[in-house]
């Protein structure tokens, strides 16, 4: 008797799977006739820069900047593909150039604007990163802002829960767990994937306000694949702390573009915790202001600081300061032209400072960037 | 003759207090048809509409995935569409998708070459949407979408 139930329920469990599975199939197969459309895009960008510093040793060169080709693909109806592939000089590659992926991705598109994304992503963490990614031509200033050098942990590996365009407020989120700081882009250390919450609205047209938190746990504080960030420079690779770190990263951005101004504000609130030095906070926030007159022609003023505590293992202490004023020229969509004048003030950890705890002297200069796309 | 038709239909509507046209947006210069296919739509809003041609639905409510179809920067009536639709220029119009589909929240639109590709397109594959002057001939009524102000 009760061989004979358990038979049943076997056969029931077993016809609703196989219900289950005869709906997957027909809705993967509807999914599938429907409408489907196999688009493949490519597109490059590129930067050219001229540099010119004044000070106590004066330079003035050209740099030939990063190239990134970058593909979208329909694979399947709601499936896409994004692929991003820079080149950039590296003096310790034997061609003077390295490859990297920095986005790779499948996206299924589930339900509208609501998504499930596997793979190298940008980490969601801000505006810039969002958004920007690799191509100068999209960047407002020249440069990141500092907080991308020592702070955002550029990209992660892994899966991404997204929606977008949500409701009156176009609200979105970003849920992303994967290989954090430390990993490559073929293994993490552990059982602890870093951690991204990110949420945004688009409450008038052209502008953004997200708030962002992302947590890692590295058990042995490293820069890897994903990092996109590193330590001040003047701390020597063998001296820096390889001990367990957390590393806590909030980020508040606001962005409101219009046909007359454009202001971005990126502020981050960064605290590593060691066993050692206790619990260090970090900071920075970059400020862009510009005005668009006409089509063609954008004046803007930028300011940005980061400042990070003595006690801090992941990056060292520092404290810098950029303040400048450019113009951007926007020659079509597709390529535009700026100079910018800037001063850049720092103090970092293990350099020969003044002791009175004044920066050093301001490095002045004038850059000029070409960037393009195609 | 159709532009005399499309003021009157206008005036008409203001009359009766409800701003609606029979699928037209109209500008100072070129006027559009709003056309699509397997879109689920009969009629929208104008907000609904900028909303569409700036990205940012994905999936109509029939299930077909939003394919959008633009007019290129080469197409005489690119600015007019630009302007009237999205409220901002060619140039910046294309910036702005070329930034969006950049970030990964988009798929690239499907840029076309004249007003007869715009309808073949459309017609052709489930879920797109375009606009096409309202002088182009051999329209199909079934494709046409009302805007409802």
């Amino acid at each position: 008797m009760q061989r004979a139930q358990a038979d049943r329920t076997k056969f029931v469990v077993s016809c609703r799977c196989s219900q289950v599975l005869l709906l997957l199939a027909s809705s993967l197969w509807l999914s599938t006739a429907q409408g489907q459309v196999e688009r493949t895009r490519f597109n490059g960008f590129g930067h050219i820069e001229f540099s010119g510093v004044a000070g106590d040793d004066p330079a003035a060169y050209f740099s030939l900047g990063e190239h990134d080709f970058f593909v979208t693909s329909t694979l399947a109806d709601r499936i896409t593909f994004l692929g991003e592939y820079v080149i950039r000089t590296n003096g310790s590659s034997a061609t003077n150039f390295l490859p990297s992926i920095e986005r790779s991705l499948v996206r299924f598109n589930y339900t509208n604007n609501h998504s499930i994304i596997v793979g190298k992503i940008h980490t969601p963490v801000n505006y810039w990163n969002d958004v920007y990614h690799h191509g100068r031509l999209f960047f407002p200033v020249i440069d990141r802002p500092f907080s991308f050098s020592h702070f955002v942990p550029l990209h992660t590996l892994g899966v991404q829960l997204q929606g977008q365009n949500l409701g009156r407020a176009r609200f979105g989120y970003d849920v992303v767990l994967g290989n954090g700081i430390s990993s490559s882009d073929a293994l993490d250390q552990g059982l602890d994937p870093a951690f991204t919450a990110a949420f945004h609205m688009k409450p008038v047209e052209g502008m953004r306000v997200g708030l962002s938190y992302f947590y890692d746990f590295m058990s042995s504080n490293a820069y890897g694949a994903h990092s996109g960030h590193s330590p001040v420079p003047l701390v020597p690779r063998e001296d820096v702390y390889k001990g367990p770190l957390s590393f806590h990263l909030t980020s508040f951005s606001f962005a409101w573009f219009t046909q007359g101004w454009e202001l971005l504000n990126e502020a981050s609130m960064n605290v590593s915790i060691t066993d050692s030095l206790g619990a260090a906070s970090n900071w920075s926030n970059f400020t862009y202001v510009g005005r668009r007159i006409g089509e063609k022609h954008v004046v803007y003023g930028l300011g940005d600081v980061i400042e990070v505590g003595s006690n801090d293992l992941h990056v060292y202490a520092l404290h810098k300061v950029k303040l400048g004023l450019g113009y951007r020229h926007e020659f079509s969509h597709l390529v535009n032209i700026k100079v910018q004048l800037e001063g850049q003030w720092d103090h970092q950890a293990h350099q020969h400072m003044d002791h009175s705890g004044h920066m050093n002297d301001p490095d002045l200069g004038i850059r000029i960037q070409l960037a393009y796309g195609f | 003759m159709d532009v005399l038709r499309t003021t009157s239909t206008f005036i008409l509507a203001l009359l009766l207090g409800q701003m609606t046209c029979a699928a037209q947006y109209q500008g100072d210069r070129t006027l559009f048809n709003l056309i699509g296919n397997g879109t689920g739509l009969t009629q929208v809003t104008s907000a609904e509409l900028r909303a569409t041609f700036r990205g940012e639905r994905s999936i109509w409510s029939t299930g077909n995935t939003v394919i959008i179809v633009l007019p290129a920067s080469r197409v005489e009536c690119a600015e007019d569409f630009s302007q009237q639709v999205l409220g901002m220029s060619r140039q910046a119009m294309q910036r702005y998708w070329l930034g969006l589909v950049f970030q990964g929240r988009a798929s690239a639109p499907v840029f076309v070459d004249s007003a007869a590709e715009v309808l073949s397109y459309v017609q052709e594959h489930p879920g797109a949407i375009g606009m096409v002057p309202m002088d182009a001939k051999g329209v199909p009524d079934a494709m046409l979408i009302k805007l409802v102000q």
